[in-house]
């Protein structure tokens, strides 16, 4: 479920709230440098999970979106996605 | 709203709180990344892929007019619902989202200030559950080709300086030291601006907490770079959706009255054979 697929709508009538609702927790934000670029790591537990969001800073894009058992562990595995992704990056002499 | 000029296209996350099971309320969440939504949303938030349900699929292009009708109507949505969009990296696509909105011609489409960072900060509730709509009716207007440009009239804006156009991709794209944010593939041959860009990056708009910066700050930040409303602007970044967030900015907070996104962007330009390329920082920004 999630996205809407292709446009289709959902069947049903028009009523909103349902199931289970939850809160992200314990939130945080803190800024890192890897291989030289400054990443943006948001963390926050919703229920028994972490999760971690690592997005480099300036043009903001999205880097990685991992979860784990404690905060370090996702923020570990969007690191090391992170790192995976920047290592790519070509600088340009200008 | 901080002395927007159109503060009714802005929301609080309170007041999303307070009114997004009302019947004449559809809430939307548009991400960067498309699997955030899943993870939790705003109870009663759809949910639409910008990457398959806000373009056209198999050219590069907005969504076409018949396949946006469809995707309001499936959507529950009327041309008299109050749309309220939100999304992560400070309403990013949220933004574009709303830009083609206004392109067909909807009347009541609202960012929620501070997108879906501020909702997830504040503790608020989130929900796994993909809302049941019912399908609405919907006729869209326009296009409105007023809030886009196409690549000639930028071409035509350069050769004629009769518009300022403003760059918001991150300095290092400006100058052409890396040709798509860090992380990312690159997607064009040249790196570089458009000659006589001023470089202003998007979250320069945003404080900390993803919201809005005030409308005074804002005048301050364009105003110092020769964005006053004296000439149209036209913005742009890499392919359209940051210079969406740019182009409300100008548009609905400051109130500017010729303002349009480039949503070709550098990815049309910078692969652009013979176009002028500037690269290195701007020269000072004109009066």
């Amino acid at each position: 479920m999630g996205q809407l697929g292709g446009g289709a709508g959902r069947e049903g009538r028009g009523g909103h709230r349902a199931g289970v609702t939850m809160k992200a927790e314990e939130y945080q934000e803190r800024q890192v440098q890897i291989l030289g670029w400054p990443v943006n790591l948001a963390s926050y537990r919703l229920g028994e999970v972490f999760h971690c969001k690592a997005d480099n800073v300036s043009p903001g894009a999205a880097l990685a979106r991992t979860t784990g058992t404690t905060r370090e562990e996702a923020e570990k595995k969007a690191l090391d996605r992170a790192e995976q992704l920047l290592s790519r990056t070509r600088v340009h002499t200008v | 709203m901080a002395n927007y000029a159109h503060p009714e296209t802005l929301v609080s996350t309170d007041w999303v709180a307070q009114h997004a099971s009302d019947p004449n309320v559809r809430v939307v969440e548009v991400d960067v990344d498309t699997k955030a939504y899943d993870e939790g949303h705003v109870p009663g938030a759809l949910g639409w892929a910008w990457n398959s349900q806000l373009c056209d699929t198999v050219r590069r292009d907005i969504l076409p007019k018949a396949q946006f009708e469809e995707l309001m109507a499936s959507s529950g949505i009327s041309n008299n619902t109050t749309v309220v969009i939100y999304g992560d990296n400070n309403n990013w696509f949220a933004a574009w989202a709303l830009w083609q909105m206004k392109i067909y011609g909807h009347k009541d489409v609202r960012l929620m200030n501070g997108g879906r960072k501020k909702w997830l900060s504040e503790g608020r509730e989130l929900s796994k559950d993909a809302p049941k709509v019912s399908r609405a009716s919907y006729k869209a207007t326009g296009p409105d080709n007023f809030l886009r440009a196409f690549l000639p009239q930028v071409q035509a804006a350069l050769e004629g300086g009769t518009s300022s156009m403003v760059d918001v991709r991150s300095p290092q794209e400006f100058t052409g030291e890396i040709l798509a944010p860090p992380g990312l593939p690159e997607t064009c041959q040249r790196g570089g601006h458009i000659p006589g860009a001023r470089n202003i990056p998007w979250g320069k708009a945003c404080n900390d907490d993803g919201t809005f910066k005030s409308a005074d700050e804002l005048r301050s930040l364009y105003g110092a770079e020769g964005i006053d409303g004296s000439k149209p602007v036209i913005a742009y970044c890499r392919i359209g959706e940051r210079s969406s967030h740019t182009w409300f900015v100008l548009k609905y907070l400051l109130g500017l009255d010729k303002v349009t996104n480039y949503d070709g962007s550098w990815t049309e330009w910078g692969n652009l054979v013979g176009a002028p390329v500037e690269k290195g920082a701007a020269a000072t920004a004109r009066a």
